[in-house]
């Protein structure tokens, strides 16, 4: 579950706590309770004007969540764009090492023709013709 | 008074006694500057072998470029040798490419011992520029082996491959390298 959808269940779940209590408590009431005497058309405006103002909250609190979503994709953006960054650099740093070590072969190279030379070179430094002649 | 055919076979022997002094000084002359170059040749092969040790064979390529310079030097007095020693075997009636000894045998008194001292001195200069030209070799060999097992061991790393063969047996140049570190 993503970051954005986890803050929205939480949110979405209490919402919805104070709501379920209500319904609960209205039930027990007409259940144990005589039923009160009231005026049926203020009732009905009381209970438009609780539903509007729920509304309005859940509205609310809808806009929050969304806000916070977006907010957490933005963090995740970031996260991934960090991510890009890092595999960037780890390329960048690959190439470096790379780099050096074929700097460090091509000095060993190097290192092993001129060893090479020298061999050969001390292999052919006197003419057998003028160490036979000497003999 | 001594009759003219025998005057003039007196005179020729003088004559050939003269051209052969000429001729072997100018041997001696050849072969001090050959000399010369050997002795040059002996304190380079000291430096290299000092740079070996240290290993530091950037300093190497210097040593082996002036190496190359003297064996060239000495290649071409030693045509210049050659021509003298083949002119001296004919004027001393030996074979016609003679050793120094039996050049020596041939002439006398003080011609003969002086080419005698250039050529004891030319003798120690060759043995002494053959044994350190060997021991040269083999520490060539030696520092050739680590720069090969460096070598190795940073393609392999590069290569991502792996220090030991399937078998389990540890790579050749790896192994040349373990064996020259224990050595050292």
């Amino acid at each position: 579950m993503r970051i954005g959808d986890k803050v929205l269940a939480s949110v979405v779940a209490r919402q919805m706590q104070p709501e379920r209590k209500r319904s609960e408590e209205a039930e027990a009431t007409s259940s144990n309770a005589p039923p009160e005497k009231t005026d049926g058309s203020e009732e009905d405006s009381q209970k438009v004007r609780d539903d509007a103002s729920l509304s309005q909250k859940a509205l609310s609190e809808f806009d929050r969540l969304l806000a916070e979503r977006n907010q957490a994709l933005e963090g995740k953006e970031t996260d991934i764009k960090d991510s890009k960054d890092a595999e960037l650099l780890a390329n960048q740093l690959k190439d470096v090492m790379d780099s050096n070590s074929q700097a460090v072969i091509s000095g060993l190279r190097s290192r092993e023709y001129v060893l090479q030379a020298a061999a050969q070179l001390n292999k052919n430094l006197l003419d057998k013709g003028f160490v036979d002649f000497l003999a | 008074m001594a009759p003219a055919g025998v005057r003039n076979t007196s005179e020729m022997e003088i004559g050939k006694d003269s051209r052969v002094a000429r001729i072997a000084l100018e041997l001696k002359v050849v072969l001090e500057q050959e000399a010369s170059i050997l002795s040059n040749l002996l304190e380079l092969m000291h430096a290299e072998r000092e740079l070996l040790i240290k290993f530091q064979i950037d300093n190497l390529s210097e040593v082996n470029k002036n190496k190359e310079l003297l064996v060239l030097q000495h290649s071409y007095i030693d045509q210049g040798r050659r021509k003298l020693t083949g002119r001296l075997a004919e004027e001393l009636g030996s074979d016609e490419d003679p050793t120094l000894s039996l050049l020596i045998g041939s002439l006398e008194g003080k011609t003969a011992s002086s080419l005698s001292t250039t050529a004891e001195n030319l003798r120690q200069l060759v043995q002494a520029i053959q044994k350190m030209s060997a021991e040269n070799c083999h520490l060539i060999e030696a520092s050739l082996q680590s720069v090969r097992g460096t070598l190795a061991q940073i393609e392999r790393r590069l290569l991502k491959s792996e220090t030991y063969s399937i078998n389990g047996v540890i790579t050749q140049e790896l192994s040349k390298l373990a064996s020259l570190n224990a050595r050292a």
